[in-house]
């Protein structure tokens, strides 16, 4: 065990780690903005495009193709080929171009679109930022029946404007925040003013503050940055493409963020059951969406505990099956070479490897696997006597059930961790489920939320929330907020008379 | 260390297509005292022809016979799927504490495996093949879960077996069952007195066993009121009811007299004779008629059970909840059952007579 903690040591004690910046910053003079010095800060980037109007004494500098040109031409170009020599300083009064003083600024403008005018001695920035992106369309991971589509795209103005047409409060407030030493990625930090428990607030900002990382691509890989138990297997905030599942989010009283270059905002402080629910279950009429919402728990169980519960009944609890089925079940397994264990443990690797390939493939090529994979493999897989069809069948469930649960990231910690209880049944039968469900609660029980309990409203114990939790009562039920995000403004509908 | 915890408990796996799961066990009792132990184990084995093994050893006790059994065959024996105890009569004629005392001691045989005991030798009986049946094993556990189901032949398991032993003021039944050539029959139900089979219930009162012995919830039963010659009056209840109430009273010596009350309805679903069930007059002449006829035949069975000495039908613990716990010590119980008053009070009731033309 101890070379297993020094191994783990040396991995931590990475001597890249002991540096205290991964890149050398720009360096900090706040020396006049001038032309010759932004022009040398840019040395060697073939898309920076450097506009000369001698006879205006007027230079512009910008990244061609994080421009909107069209709006460049209307708005800096065309007024300025219009202008006389005399005119160009009353033009760029004009509210639009934004004065500045500071070269960092200068240079922080042009890296996040805009364009800088250079005029005689004072430099002027224009936002006219407008790179090619996506169009909303509708989502791909979290698909609903009924229910508005669009989904976030990778810009995080569209993402803003999908949140803030559908709050129309100027409590909507939002913080911008910058992340990655070399990307300087935008974070946005989204709350409602007089909902949100400010506390909430602040810990994700300062949190988002503190991360030192020289880039953050998505939304899911800064919430791994800001999580409380970063080596937990469990996802500790929610993640969604859906503006309609944010926005609700946000009515809660929770915090959200959105990441430029992700279409997915997260939302914190979370408890794991809300990745158990789905903005389907509220369109639906109660009933329906209770139903569905329950069955998802079930489909958890069935993830987790199936396979095991084959592998340990087929190796130690031959009681536990009834007289009908004991007599088929051992048929099908007399012909396989390997015990149970070995035997679960293929089908599901397998299961991965299919599923594994069909999510890296273009969508007409995934349908051939599928077919190769459940008719192909599955059949013969039994004909060759290599598996049960017991077995397969009990892979087979436990896979689409892994596939009922909303969320992705927690499907894929589910999966995981399936694999861990089929290897303790295999080692001690049933006695092995217990021990992992028992320690997959000790850690849930363990695991913080943006300081909240993950196990909310199981642990801390919070009946009330229970008809928003495992059912999904009528809506003049739900008259208060989730007790989780302690929330300065509980009730969220006046009682009926 | 790693090895040590991934392989802890592995001795004990029963991985199930290695493993011989014993159906049913039968008793025999030789002449010369031994044992002879049958063992029927069903296969999953596609590639055999017979869909079963069947085992014989003979011993001197039952976990006697384990080690010669084991002999016999490529699997692994265990009891955890055990169904049915087959004992023969002359083995339960000499009492059968022995066995069920080694039965329960075993923590894999489940508390509700059934007792029976058959009528000739047990071991023949388990081994015979039935052409238009299923496995003989599985044949005979089915046989009595289904009669246990529709309440004609009493459910008797280990469990229950143990406790009516113990208990005091009951005695423990068990069904018999017979080869009957190309079938097994259900031949009665043994009564037994503590552990010993004394005597039986033919299978044509079982019905009277059954309404005597618990509560009925949907049981069938035909009474034959006449069925001389041409002249027959029968009248059949399905979905019966009934609910058993015995009192204990005192006569004017303060002897026990024991009346059992039985209310019992179900609906009509076949009657033969000359009355009219849709008239009321008649309807309570019919079923005045029948509840004397059970009457009748249920003082005739608590009389053969007195003469016998067997209490199947559980009067004792009425009259010991009757008295102290030192006058029921020293009550000599089967002497003073053997000459009980016992009365029969039925109440018979129809739910419905279905449709009368």
């Amino acid at each position: 065990m101890s070379f297993i903690k020094q191994l783990w040591k040396a991995m931590l004690k990475d001597e890249s780690k002991s540096q205290e910046a991964i890149v050398t910053p720009y360096t900090e003079n706040n020396e006049r903005p001038s032309l010759q010095h932004t022009l040398e800060q840019f040395d060697d980037c073939a898309d920076l495009v450097h506009r000369a109007y001698p006879k205006l004494q007027v230079d512009i500098v910008y990244f061609s193709p994080m421009m909107d040109m069209d709006k460049l031409t209307r708005d800096v170009l065309t007024p300025l080929l219009k202008a006389g020599e005399d005119e160009v300083s009353d033009l760029l009064e004009q509210s639009q171009f934004s004065k500045n003083e500071d070269s960092k600024q200068i240079i922080k403008g042009i890296l996040s679109g805009q364009a800088a005018i250079f005029y005689r001695q004072s430099a002027y920035l224009v936002d006219v930022f407008g790179p090619e992106s996506r169009a909303v369309t509708q989502s791909e991971t979290e698909t609903v029946i009924t229910g508005p589509h669009d989904a976030f795209t990778e810009r995080a103005g569209t993402n803003l404007a999908l949140i803030r047409s559908r709050i129309r409060s100027s409590h909507l407030k939002v913080i911008r925040l910058s992340v990655g030493e070399v990307t300087k990625t935008d974070v946005f930090i989204l709350y409602i003013e007089g909902i949100a428990n400010m506390d909430y607030v602040h810990e994700a900002i300062s949190r988002i503050k503190a991360i030192e990382m020289d880039a953050v691509y998505d939304t899911s890989m800064l919430i791994q940055c800001i999580e409380d138990s970063p080596k937990s297997v469990f996802p500790q905030f929610i993640t969604s493409e859906r503006p309609d599942a944010i926005a609700s989010k946000l009515v809660s009283g929770r915090v959200v963020g959105l990441c430029d270059g992700s279409p997915s905002a997260f939302s914190a402080p979370t408890s794991v059951f809300e990745f158990f629910s789905s903005s389907d279950d509220y369109y639906q009429r109660w009933m329906v969406g209770t139903g569905i919402r329950l069955l998802r728990f079930v489909a958890f169980i069935i993830t987790v505990a199936f396979t095991a519960l084959y592998v340990s009944v087929t190796t130690y609890h031959y009681e536990m099956i009834p007289e009908n089925l004991l007599i088929p079940l051992t048929e099908s397994r007399s012909r396989v070479p390997f015990p149970p264990l070995y035997e679960a443990l293929l089908m599901e690797t397998t299961i991965e490897l299919l599923r594994e390939a069909g999510a890296r493939l273009p969508t007409k090529i995934g349908q051939t696997i599928g077919i190769v994979g459940g008719i192909v493999i599955g059949q013969a897989a039994v004909q060759a006597g290599l598996t049960s069809n017991i077995l397969i069948i009990a892979v087979a469930i436990s896979a689409i059930s892994s596939f009922v649960i909303p969320s992705y990231a927690m499907s894929g910690s589910i999966r995981i961790i399936r694999f861990g209880i089929i290897v303790l049944a295999g080692i001690w039968g049933n006695f092995g489920i217990a021990i992992g469900f028992t320690a997959i609660i000790i850690h849930l029980g363990g695991v913080l939320s943006l300081g909240t309990s993950y196990l909310t409203p199981i642990a801390p114990f919070k009946l009330r929330d229970w008809k928003d939790t495992f059912i999904r009562a009528p809506f003049f039920i739900l008259d208060e907020r989730p007790t989780q995000t302690k929330t300065p403004n509980r009730i969220r509908q006046k009682p009926r008379r | 260390m790693l090895a040590l915890v991934m392989l802890t408990g592995c001795d004990d796996q029963h991985i199930l297509e290695r493993t011989g799961f014993c159906h049913t066990i039968s008793y025999d009792l030789l002449p010369d005292h031994n044992f002879k132990i049958g063992l029927s184990v069903p296969k999953a084995d596609p590639n055999s022809k017979t869909d079963r093994e069947v085992l014989q050893a003979i011993a001197h006790s039952s976990k006697d016979s384990q080690p010669k059994l084991v002999r016999q065959t490529s699997l692994l024996l265990v009891n955890g799927q055990l169904r049915n105890l087959l004992f023969s009569l002359p083995l339960a004629e000499g009492g059968l504490l022995d066995q069920m005392d080694t039965l329960s001691r075993d923590p894999t045989i489940p508390p509700k495996v059934k007792i029976t005991l058959a009528d000739g030798d047990a071991y023949d009986l388990l081994k015979k093949n039935y052409k238009e049946h299923p496995r003989t094993d599985r044949y005979i556990y089915t046989l009595l879960e289904k009669e246990a189901s529709y309440q004609t032949v009493p459910e008797a398991t280990l469990y229950e077996f143990i406790r009516d032993y113990y208990d005091d003021g009951i005695d423990p039944i068990a069904p018999i069952i017979k080869d009957a050539g190309d079938t097994i029959t259900v031949s009665g139900v043994g009564l037994f007195r503590g552990d010993r089979y004394i005597t039986r219930i033919k299978p044509d009162d079982l019905n009277i066993l059954a309404l005597l012995r618990h509560n009925l919830q949907h049981a069938d039963m035909t009474i034959h009121l006449a069925s001389e010659g041409q002249h027959k009056e029968l009248i059949t209840f399905n979905y019966l009811k009934s609910d058993r109430k015995i009192d204990v009273l005192r006569d004017k010596s303060g002897k026990p007299v024991v009346i059992i009350h039985i209310k019992a309805s179900g609906s009509v679903l076949e009657y033969i004779g000359k009355l009219k069930l849709h008239s009321d007059e008649d309807r309570n002449t019919l079923l005045q008629q029948a509840a004397r006829h059970l009457e009748k035949r249920a003082e005739e069975m608590i009389q053969f059970m007195q003469h016998n000495k067997v209490d199947s039908i559980g009067i004792g613990a009425y009259v010991r909840n009757s008295m102290s716990y030192a006058s029921w010590k020293n009550l000599d119980w089967y002497e003073e059952y053997s000459h009980l008053t016992v009365k029969c009070k039925i109440d018979l009731n129809i739910i419905n007579s279905g449709q009368t033309l």
